[in-house]
């Protein structure tokens, strides 16, 4: 078994000056880099065990292997661009998260098939009354909201991102668009339902809305 | 058209409503992970309002925080050890 390279001895500008060196010092800094990127995406990994499961012990392996030789190429690639604003390490844990998330999301979900067809969102017919009740006004309105103030994106998004529970990645990939787009029509689309219930009297002005709430509704 | 026959659920209600105002990007909050990072793992409080607003809205964003405070806090714990 090889012993990991340590890298207790570098600071910061340390890294960056072994890593643009050549020879043997680059080598020695090169394999710690990719040592610490295993370390991080391998805690990704541990952090999504569903997707574990899903894929296997082998699989997964094979994934964070990867995930840490992309996201090494990412941290070479932008060496220019570490500021020292943290460490280092830190700087470089984050492109191996990342990466590691993004494919293992991706790869549980591959074999899924997604609906994110047009929805409409509507009171389900087969509950009786005590449940419309429990559903309460504010459930109703943002049901009518969706309806009635999204255009069909977002509430497609809507739906695969916050009822069916998508992965962002995967949705982005499916829909051949990007984690950051998604997202922002998520923004959007919070801040447009808001200030309709606030026009219809359902939440006052600038109410905040936080996690957490969901026994208050 | 897929009809869904449901009322969003108290959570969904309130995932739909999150104010994630002021605006930040997943791609602005790449930027500022590892600084934001060291300063929960160092103890000390949300130290920009708009990361704060974006980790409570993007799940995916605030998944891989978490695994960074993590990472942090361990190498935090190796230190003390190795000055032990």
């Amino acid at each position: 078994m090889t012993a990991e390279p340590s890298t207790a001895f570098l600071r910061d500008t340390d890294w960056i000056d072994a890593l643009r060196a050549d020879g043997p010092v680059q080598d020695a800094a090169l394999a710690a880099l990719h040592s610490l990127l295993v370390r991080a995406a391998t805690a990704q990994a541990r952090r999504m065990p569903a997707e574990s499961q899903t894929l296997g012990e082998r699989t997964v392996e094979t994934l964070v292997q990867q995930s840490a030789d992309e996201a090494m190429t990412s941290v070479l690639r932008r060496l220019d661009s570490f500021q020292g604003r943290g460490r280092f390490t830190t700087w470089a844990y984050k492109f191996a998260l990342v990466q590691t998330a993004s494919d293992l999301h991706r790869a549980a979900w591959r074999p899924r098939h997604l609906d994110v067809a047009e929805v409409d969102w509507l009171p389900d017919p087969t509950a009786g009354p005590d449940l419309h009740a429990e559903a309460g006004d504010l459930a109703r309105a943002v049901a009518h909201g969706i309806r009635t103030q999204l255009s069909p994106h977002q509430r497609r998004v809507a739906h695969a991102l916050i009822v069916e529970q998508i992965p962002i990645d995967v949705l982005a990939e499916r829909l051949a668009t990007t984690r950051g787009a998604l997202y922002k029509t998520l923004h959007d689309l919070r801040a447009r339902l808001r200030v309709h219930l606030q026009d219809t009297g359902h939440l006052p002005p600038s109410s905040p809305v936080r996690p957490g709430m969901e026994a208050a509704l | 058209m897929k009809t869904v026959h449901t009322a969003p659920t108290p959570s969904q209600v309130v995932a739909l409503l999150l104010d994630t105002t002021p605006w930040l990007s997943c791609e602005d909050c790449f930027e500022h992970l590892d600084t934001y990072a060291e300063s929960v793992a160092h103890g000390a409080g949300p130290a920009s309002e708009p990361m704060h607003r974006h980790l409570l809205g993007c799940a995916a964003c605030a998944e891989e925080l978490h695994t960074l405070v993590e990472l942090l806090r361990a190498d935090l714990s190796d230190d003390l050890h190795d000055r032990g």
